[in-house]
């Protein structure tokens, strides 16, 4: 009775249709001391899957890989000593990081000697590159109006150069239209 | 693994922003600095911080337009000289970098040349350079801050536009 189930078992088993639990079951079957002769071979097949599956790492692992990577084992025993700091508390890496990396914006600025110290906003950078011409406001104020005028007098000699020129051309354009 | 790729992620935005500071300067200070100290050149400079005293200059007699364009300005540069100006004049436009700056205007007379340049983010020109020279001088001028070139081209297009409205009266008259 039972062979005929195993046997059934078996015959979906190399159809690969067999479900976890009837593989379990074969296995187990196959576990037994006395089975037919003629399965004896399919023994080692079903344990070796089982015992294959128990198989984990041995005591002396540890051992035998720091061993091989030139460690002693006590060196490795005090554990905190191995580990990275990162691992243990990245945030403090993080911190480090912006530390470092504000550190050396400021060592970038620290040559140009008109740097304050400090510097507040990025807004206000430049001022700390730009020396002043004049302490009076007022006149301050009148050489950026006559910067100004000057510019904007430039600007408007190009444009209405511009509007000559356009000018000029909707003329030859009507000419030539009118021909 | 995980840790790592977050150093990454924190360390690259520092970096760029660091940079960014940087990249403040205007073109005189990035592209004349070591002009700045010569003898032969005049400097003119408006700091962000002189800009922000302006508030305390008595405005009531200044055009409501020149207000708005100072107002929003954060620093004047003027770098100019009499010495070899167009040998300066070359070297300015062979220093500005041009993948930073847009070409803007042109002007080209017999005795004159004059170039604008800006540095435009998303529609906002932040810098406004002028590259000039004559026979007499080389005047380099910058103004940083956040410019309304129409407001700007309006400073003096008042005087002249009276100036030509002058001419076309007369014309009439005749």
């Amino acid at each position: 009775m039972e062979k005929i189930r195993i046997a059934g078992l078996l015959e979906k088993y190399w159809q690969a249709e067999t479900t976890v639990d009837e593989e379990k079951v074969l296995a187990a079957y196959f576990r037994q001391p006395v089975i037919p002769p003629e399965w004896e071979a399919y023994r080692q097949l079903f344990t070796y899957y089982e015992a294959e599956s128990r198989l984990g790492v041995g005591e002396d692992f540890d051992k035998k890989v720091l061993q091989r990577i030139g460690m002693s084992e006590t060196v490795a025993g005090s554990g905190t000593v191995m580990r990275p700091l990162i691992r243990r508390a990245p945030w403090w890496a993080a911190a480090a990081v912006i530390l470092l990396s504000l550190g050396a914006a400021l060592l970038m600025d620290r040559p140009n000697p008109h740097d304050r110290p400090g510097t507040p906003s990025s807004t206000e950078i430049s001022a700390t590159t730009i020396k002043d011409t004049y302490d009076d406001p007022q006149e301050a104020l009148a050489a950026i109006r006559k910067a100004l005028f000057k510019a904007s007098s430039k600007i408007n000699q190009g444009k209405t150069i511009t509007k000559k020129e356009m000018g000029r051309m909707k003329d030859s354009w009507q000419m030539a239209v009118n021909y | 693994m995980r840790i790592k790729i977050n150093k990454y992620c924190i360390l690259l935005p520092i970096l760029l922003w660091a940079t960014g500071l940087r990249a403040q300067d205007d073109a005189i200070g990035k592209f004349f600095g070591k002009y700045i100290e010569d003898s032969r050149f005049t400097v003119v400079s408006v700091s962000p911080k002189m800009f922000r005293l302006l508030a305390k200059v008595n405005w009531d007699t200044i055009p409501a337009d020149l207000k708005q364009t100072v107002t929003k300005l954060k620093s004047l540069r003027i770098l100019s000289t009499e010495s070899t100006p167009r040998q300066f004049y070359k070297e300015a436009l062979s220093r500005i970098d041009m993948k930073e700056y847009e070409e803007l205007i042109t002007v080209r007379n017999k005795n004159e040349n004059v170039h604008f340049v800006v540095k435009e983010e998303g529609g906002v020109i932040h810098e406004l350079l002028m590259i000039a020279v004559d026979e007499d001088d080389f005047t380099l001028m910058s103004f940083v801050g956040d410019i309304d070139l129409d407001k700007m081209s309006r400073l003096s297009s008042s005087m002249s536009i009276k100036g030509m409205e002058n001419l076309k009266n007369v014309k009439r008259k005749k």
